[in-house]
């Protein structure tokens, strides 16, 4: 809770500009604006905080925002429609800001006189009020501008008392620039299509091609490595196999006398002096238990299995060829 | 591997340091060594090192004669 009351503009700017470093630097800085235009214009800081949640939230609203563009720009490779495509978090940043300016939470105002929650009666300050009408009004005026003719204005008017009407109105207003759009593209389309189509066709069986290769083997030269590698293997195997077991057995000897003289010398021994140089001791005892037990450990499955596996590719990367598949 | 083995020797020489500083502080404090040998020796754990090195004299005689014999084991085969 105090982290939130101590969070003021500039940190949630700054920790926004951490969030969207994964954006190209021009479109970040276009973001970051706006979203200091929308503490500059916000009236109550606080509130405007508290509205827009987290610097993670905003973050994580502009980068779906943005990778949605990003993806639909890796796929179609049309120039017109990369800069539509690129202000798609704009349009998400522009949404949050009139969404925030709207819908500032009330906060009441207790008195420190005031017992009881409920003994005052709610009141809603009156910028909040203003704030959300103006935006409200903005608003409209974009849905009028964007959809020209489809609302009545009758409608419109029923539509401006009551606060909930941004959001019913929002959804018919979107899809109008649409239209356009896809109406539009048919005109680009024949132009394009055909300078696109037998670039790609030729490749694609070249590239089929050259992901299908086989791996065969060299029959005499597979022969004659496992002939020589299975000896030599063999023979690595057991030089390694006497420090793994050597260390193993020198792991649990020093492991297991450490533990026994501890548990004696507490019985043993009357004088702490005496006690206390036996229990350095098996300490020291203990802890070369534990490195002879790590060199096992190494022996077995760095040296040995390294060993073996590097055998195996080794003759994978000599006695096999790849061929393209038939 | 690399982490594995940090870990291990980080452990193994806090185990050592606190083994070397009981060892001094025993020391400083009146120890006497050979109080410490005969006791352990009388102890259980002179009996299992014992018993210890008796199974060592005896792999390592079967090592040695294993190595010594080892061109007649195939002797056999051909």
């Amino acid at each position: 809770m105090q982290e939130v009351s101590v969070i003021n503009k500039q940190k949630f700017l700054a920790e926004l500009a951490k969030l969207l470093t994964f954006m190209y630097e021009d479109d970040r800085q276009r973001a970051l604006g706006a979203y200091n235009e929308m503490f500059d214009e916000a009236e109550d800081e606080q509130a405007l905080l508290l509205a827009l949640v987290s610097p993670l939230r905003q973050a994580v609203e502009v980068a779906r925002a943005y990778n949605s563009g990003k993806q639909t720009l890796s796929t179609e490779s049309r120039p017109g429609e990369n800069e539509d495509k690129n202000n798609n978090f704009m349009e998400t940043v522009y949404r949050i800001r009139a969404e925030a300016l709207s819908t500032q939470p009330v906060r009441e105002t207790v008195s420190k006189d005031q017992i009881s929650l409920f003994d005052a009666p709610l009141e809603i300050p009156k910028e909040y009020t203003e704030q959300a009408r103006a935006a409200e009004e903005e608003e409209e005026t974009a849905a009028e501008s964007g959809s020209e003719g489809e609302v009545p204005p009758e409608q419109e008017e029923a539509e401006g008392e009551s606060s909930p009407a941004p959001e019913v109105e929002e959804a018919p207003a979107e899809p109008v620039p649409a239209e356009p759009e896809e109406a539009a593209e048919p005109e680009e389309a024949p132009a394009e299509a055909p300078a696109a189509e037998p670039a790609s066709v030729p490749f694609e069986p070249e590239r089929i091609a050259a992901r299908e290769k086989v791996r065969k083997p060299r029959v005499f030269l597979l022969m004659l490595y496992i002939l020589i590698a299975v000896p030599l293997t063999l023979a690595g195997f057991v030089l390694l196999l006497v420090p793994t077991l050597l260390s193993l057995a020198a792991a649990i000897v020093c492991v297991s006398v450490a533990v026994l003289g501890i548990l004696s010398a507490f019985g043993s021994f009357p004088k702490i002096a005496n006690l206390l140089v036996a229990l350095g001791a098996a300490l020291i005892l203990l802890a070369a238990g534990l490195i002879f037990l790590m060199l096992f450990i190494w022996l077995l499955g760095g040296a040995i299995g390294g060993m073996i596996h590097g055998v195996i590719s080794l003759g994978k990367k000599w006695c096999y060829k790849e061929v393209a598949a038939e | 591997m690399k982490k594995a083995w940090s870990i291990v020797l980080t452990i193994a020489f806090i185990i050592v340091l606190l083994g070397a500083i009981a060892i001094g502080v025993g020391y400083l404090t009146g120890a006497d060594l050979e109080t410490v040998y005969t006791t352990l020796e009388d102890s259980q754990v002179a009996l299992y090192i014992n018993r210890l090195l008796g199974y060592w004299d005896v792999g390592y005689a079967y090592a040695q004669q294993f190595v010594a014999d080892f061109p007649n084991q195939f002797a056999g085969l051909f």
